[in-house]
């Protein structure tokens, strides 16, 4: 873009291209005559080249002193798993798999189809399935993909209770001004790491030079794994770092007199469906486990799971090698009494995964049988069932009864799957006596089948409103809870309370109250933008309901709008009954200019959102 | 706090000729010997730290990136193909690539340290009032810092930048362009 500089100088850009250039081009170019002639701009030039040169010149500082040391520590955590190991190691880490961990495998795949092997099962229980998925995708990730240095480090992996423990932490700049530090702690029940649990304090790190904390804690008397992060002493901060970057923060295990770690901490961290430890992490607690519990039926099964395979090129080849190593198991552990409840669930979920219908059916027959109080076992009897026909659900559902015993955290799985064969059976009685189980603080259903029968029944009215207040209160209180290793958790508590008071509002429509409906729609829509985020599209079409039904049109074909230009392709739909629903307020043109607004507000609600999330720090 | 020892490594190199006891530690560190890694991190760690430094402004994203350099090293070195008078060149792009990846990623945490702040005004008060050039360029965008220091301290052409960083060769010039300018303003504007 060429300006006329006749009796002007040059621009600034044109006199800074003209700095990048050979000074022997000074004559052929229009700016490099002016600049030839003009003193002014050839001071321009020299002062842009000095720029350059100053940063050259500028003395910056070298490596620190303690990088190096921080290198080493970062390799030698990399060593038990990354790819960068040594031959050495990985043949020793082989040896031990094949030697001491794992029964002598048989040779008898008994004809199964490939096709079989391949097929993945929907079941999602427990233990094995998502940890082998989750090595299997990591696998499959690019070859250089590196370990990640670690703020957090621990001295030790494995700790008695009460045994103090010592943390380093190199802090994110956001808690680098802080005199000292809290040490928040994860401590999951049976070994689940809940990313929503509340935090608990662990302890203080102190500042101990520019960049480093330092401070001592130690692991609770009952705990089998805790995970560690660091915070400033609100929790308003917590790094999260390594979640962020797909690594488990520091974790340490229970261990026994003799500092190793105990069995079923071993089991509890690498049978822990949610939050699978990354595979460097993982790859390590397994090698421990087969130094230390060569002979255990779990270590058998959780240290192939999350054995390192360095290339896993063919899936089938895997499904295959997992089938024989299964059928070996089964036929060691098939008479052996006294197992485990978690060696019985995985046996069972393994053969679920693996199509073996015959021996997971018998596993889970005899988890029933050894555990019946294991929150598993109700979900892996009811998933082979999953499938059947509509007219047999009612039967399936009436054999189930007494082994869904009570609703806890597992039996969650157990009940989404009664509740599916219950809305196929068409038995209405079943499905209100299983939608009854649902959760209390879980609404979901309500905006669906049963809403009609809440109209017409003022009690059943009246006791879900109580319900919703209840769920409320809940939510309010996790908004102002303690911190939690998911960073928005907060923020989706003041979410779900919206949902839930949105809900709220639907029931006041639903018994006739348009008018207070409408209000407190409008409140739950203007809480949204104002915090900013964009309202969920079921606040705007109950609203739109309730605009609809006060003859407010032009304000129901703007939310309909709104909730018709989501992206989620079901709420779309609505658009198919809009002219239905505006009557003879509906035109073309007029919905045509709806949908065009909503889809500005959407883009700068969203915009204004992300934009208030950044300034949050993500 | 130790800095990695000089021995082995060296002795599997004649040290008469650096070359060639460059190119057998290049060897021994793609073969996973630690103590030629350490060699190496003597001899470009703090190129490798100053490079990152300068492009990500932040002493804690400059360990980071450097320790992702070394820790990768052994297996990155699969990809080098160079002779042992490239590595110099070969390294300090590596830990370009990675500075621009971390600042990418969205890992590196924008809020400028205490102790960046406090150079800042130390930097000043050396200088009686003036502002370093350092401290300067800390006060640029990102957008404008990197095109800025890729160009006149790495030497990559535009077209390189932009690739670099995924943008038009048009807007690498822009943002070199506008870098100086407010860098020019900044440092008049000081004194």
């Amino acid at each position: 873009m060429m300006r006329p500089t006749i009796g002007l100088h040059p621009a600034f850009d044109e006199l800074s291209a003209f700095a990048d250039r050979a000074d022997t081009e000074v004559t052929r170019s229009r700016v490099g005559r002016h600049v030839a002639r003009c003193a002014t701009c050839r001071h321009a030039v020299a002062e842009i080249r000095a720029l350059g040169e100053a940063v050259r010149a500028s003395e910056m500082p070298g490596a620190p002193a303690g990088l190096w040391a921080r290198i080493e520590r970062s390799l030698d955590n990399d060593v038990a798993s990354g790819p960068g190991r040594s031959a050495g190691a990985e043949r020793s880490v082989a040896i031990a798999a094949t030697r001491d961990a794992e029964p002598p495998a048989s040779d008898s795949p008994k004809g199964r189809g490939v096709s079989t092997t391949i097929r993945r099962t929907s079941l999602g229980i427990v233990l094995v399935v998502g940890a082998l998925a989750a090595v299997m995708a990591m696998d499959a990730r690019e070859p250089l993909a590196a370990a990640t240095p670690r703020r957090l480090t621990t001295d030790r992996d494995f700790a008695r209770p009460g045994m103090p423990i010592t943390l380093h932490y190199r802090p994110i700049d956001a808690l680098a001004h802080e005199r000292s530090l809290t040490v928040w702690m994860l401590v999951p029940g049976k070994g689940e790491m809940r990313f929503d649990q509340a935090l608990e304090r662990a302890g203080v790190l102190r500042r101990v030079s520019g960049l480093d904390f330092t401070g001592t804690v130690a692991l609770p008397d009952s705990a089998l794994m805790v995970t560690f992060v660091v915070g400033d002493s609100t929790g308003d901060i917590i790094d999260r770092t390594e979640l962020r970057n797909g690594q488990m923060p520091a974790v340490v295990l229970a261990a026994d007199s003799a500092g190793r770690p105990r069995l079923d901490a071993l089991i509890a961290a690498l049978g822990g469906e949610r939050g699978s430890p990354d595979r460097a992490t993982s790859s390590r607690w397994a090698a421990k486990m087969r130094d230390l519990y060569p002979s255990a039926p779990e270590t058998w099964i959780l240290s192939d799971v999350h054995a390192q395979r360095s290339v896993i090129g063919d899936i089938v080849k895997l499904f295959e090698s997992r089938e024989r190593k299964y059928y070996s198991w089964h036929d060691r552990l098939e008479h052996r009494a006294g197992l485990s409840a978690e060696t019985e669930t995985m046996m069972a979920a393994l053969g679920w995964e693996l199509m073996d219908t015959t021996r997971a059916e018998f596993w889970v027959t005899r988890l029933l049988h050894d555990h019946p109080e294991s929150p598993s076992a109700p979900a892996l009897w009811i998933d082979r069932y999953r499938d059947v026909p509509n007219d047999s659900a009612a039967v399936v559902l009436r054999a189930f009864e007494p082994i869904y015993t009570r609703p806890n955290e597992a039996n969650g799985r157990a009940l989404e799957r009664a509740l599916m064969l219950a809305d196929r059976s068409g038995d209405s009685a079943l499905v209100r006596r299983w939608h009854a189980r649902i959760d209390p603080r879980n609404v979901s259903w309500l905006l669906g089948s049963e809403l009609p029968r809440l109209a017409d029944d003022p009690a059943a009215l009246a006791d879900v409103r109580r319900r919703l207040m209840d769920a409320i209160t809940d939510a309010e209180g996790r908004m102002h809870g303690g911190p939690t290793l998911y960073g928005r958790s907060r923020f989706f508590a003041w979410y779900e309370r919206q949902r839930l008071r949105t809900r709220l509002a639907a029931l006041q429509l639903v018994a006739g109250d348009a008018m207070g409906a409408k209000s407190a729609l409008d409140s739950i829509a203007h809480d949204m933008e104002m915090k900013p985020s964009c309202p969920t599209p079921e606040t705007m079409r109950w609203r739109a309901e309730a605009s609809r039904r006060l003859g407010a049109m032009d304000d129901a074909r703007a939310d309909l709008a709104y909730v018709a230009t989501t992206e989620n392709w079901q709420l779309q739909r609505v658009g198919d009954s809009v002219a239905t629903l505006l009557g003879s307020a509906y035109s073309k043109s007029s919905w045509n200019d709806a949908l065009r607004n909503a889809r500005a507000f959407h883009r700068q609600c969203w915009v204004d959102s992300r934009d208030a999330r950044s300034r949050a720090g993500g | 706090m130790h800095r990695p020892r000089h021995a082995t490594a060296v002795s599997l190199a004649d040290d008469d000729d650096p070359a060639r006891a460059l190119r057998d530690r290049i060897e021994a560190t793609r073969l996973g010997d630690r103590e030629a890694l350490g060699e190496l991190f003597i001899e470009f760690g703090d190129d490798v730290f100053r490079r990152a430094l300068r492009l990500t402004g932040s002493r804690a994203d400059a360990e980071d990136v450097t320790q992702d350099v070394f820790v990768r090293l052994p297996r990155a070195l699969a990809g080098f193909t160079g002779t042992s008078a490239m590595f110099g060149a070969w390294i300090r792009r590596v830990a370009v690539r990675q500075a621009l990846m971390l600042l990418r990623s969205g890992r590196r945490r924008r809020e400028v340290t205490v102790e960046g702040v406090a150079n800042l005004f130390a930097a000043a008060d050396d200088t009686l009032g003036r502002l370093t050039i350092d401290a300067a360029l800390q006060r640029l965008t990102d957008e404008h810092r990197l095109v800025f220091l890729l160009k006149e301290v790495e030497g990559y052409e535009h077209r390189e930048i932009a690739e670099l960083l995924d943008i038009s060769v048009a807007n690498s010039e822009v943002r070199l362009h506008r870098a100086r300018r407010e860098l020019r303003e900044l440092l008049r504007g000081s004194r």
